[in-house]
């Protein structure tokens, strides 16, 4: 990013100020890039455009509310707004990824549910399999491989019938927030 | 340096400087970023405010084809100047008092 791209970025960050406040800043980092003498550099050290827009607008914020005079025409809320958004950038994404992997863990451990029922069942089958090998010499054996067949294969159909009903909820339940949030953010 | 000097004390530095001399954005940053932790970014807000306050004003003197911004300070910034340097007096002795569990001078 050359300092051309870099004010610019800045000065799109800082629209909602009244003008001279954004010109008066917008000289200041053009004469501070240029006499470093280094524009790259500089650029680099001073960090995103979003960093120091925000230290910008804290501060016209909190001279603004510290003034004795009365507030230009309806300016107050509408940079309230654009600095909260602008702070508000840096924290998004880093909580939106966190949100995201909460999200997908949620579903793996739905899928693991699944798997250990389909696993039981699995289990349970084979444990009848064993039935007719033994059936006439040990009857204790029998009974025994029998009843862990049938609670292998009841356990599994209970976890599937769970995976289902968690996989319904929780995906419906998702799409409604997501369409929810899409919603509000096509709106503004 | 690891202590942060934030607002009155940034305002006090920066005003020392100005004292000693008119100067402009960039060289007053690099004075104070030899002994402070400040940021390339730190120092805007601050004469944004110290302006607004009226404690400096700005002229441009023409350099390389375009305008350099100077900051001067001035009687209210002197003034300014007096406080920042009585309030950090006071700050450093009390400190003082606790961590190097010295007697006050003032009162103990």
């Amino acid at each position: 990013m050359d300092k051309t791209q870099y004010l610019a970025q800045l000065g799109q960050l800082l629209k909602s100020l009244p003008p001279d406040e954004i010109k008066d800043a917008l000289d200041y980092y053009d004469g501070y890039i240029s006499d470093s003498g280094n524009e790259a550099d500089t650029i680099a050290k001073l960090g995103a455009p979003r960093e120091v827009a925000a230290q910008i607008l804290v501060n016209y914020v909190t001279l603004q509310n510290n003034a004795e005079v009365p507030r230009g025409k309806g300016t107050g809320a509408k940079v309230i707004w654009a600095t909260l958004m602008v702070l508000a950038s840096s924290v998004a994404l880093p909580l939106a990824v966190a949100a995201v992997l909460l999200i997908i863990s949620l579903f793996v451990v739905i899928l693991c549910i699944g798997i250990s029922g389909v696993a039981a069942i699995f289990a349970g089958v084979v444990g009848f399999m064993t039935v007719p090998f033994v059936m006439f010499e040990h009857f204790g054996y029998t009974m025994y491989s029998a009843g862990m067949g049938f609670t292998g294969v009841g356990f599994g159909l209970i976890l599937i019938e769970a995976t289902r009903v968690l996989w319904r909820s929780g995906a419906g339940g998702l799409l409604k927030i997501m369409s929810g949030i899409s919603g509000k953010v096509g709106k503004k | 340096m690891a202590i942060q000097a934030t607002g009155i004390l940034m305002e006090g530095c920066v005003l020392a400087f100005l004292e000693r001399e008119d100067t402009y954005g960039y060289i007053l940053t690099q004075k104070l970023k030899e002994t402070l932790a400040v940021s390339e970014s730190t120092l805007y807000p601050v004469m944004r405010r110290l302006q607004t306050d009226k404690c400096l004003t700005v002229y441009d003197m023409p350099h390389n084809g375009r305008n350099r911004r100077y900051y001067r300070i001035t009687k209210q910034g002197a003034e300014r100047l007096n406080v920042c340097k009585k309030e950090w007096n006071d700050f450093k002795e009390e400190v003082d008092k606790i961590i190097f569990y010295k007697e006050g001078h003032t009162n103990g």
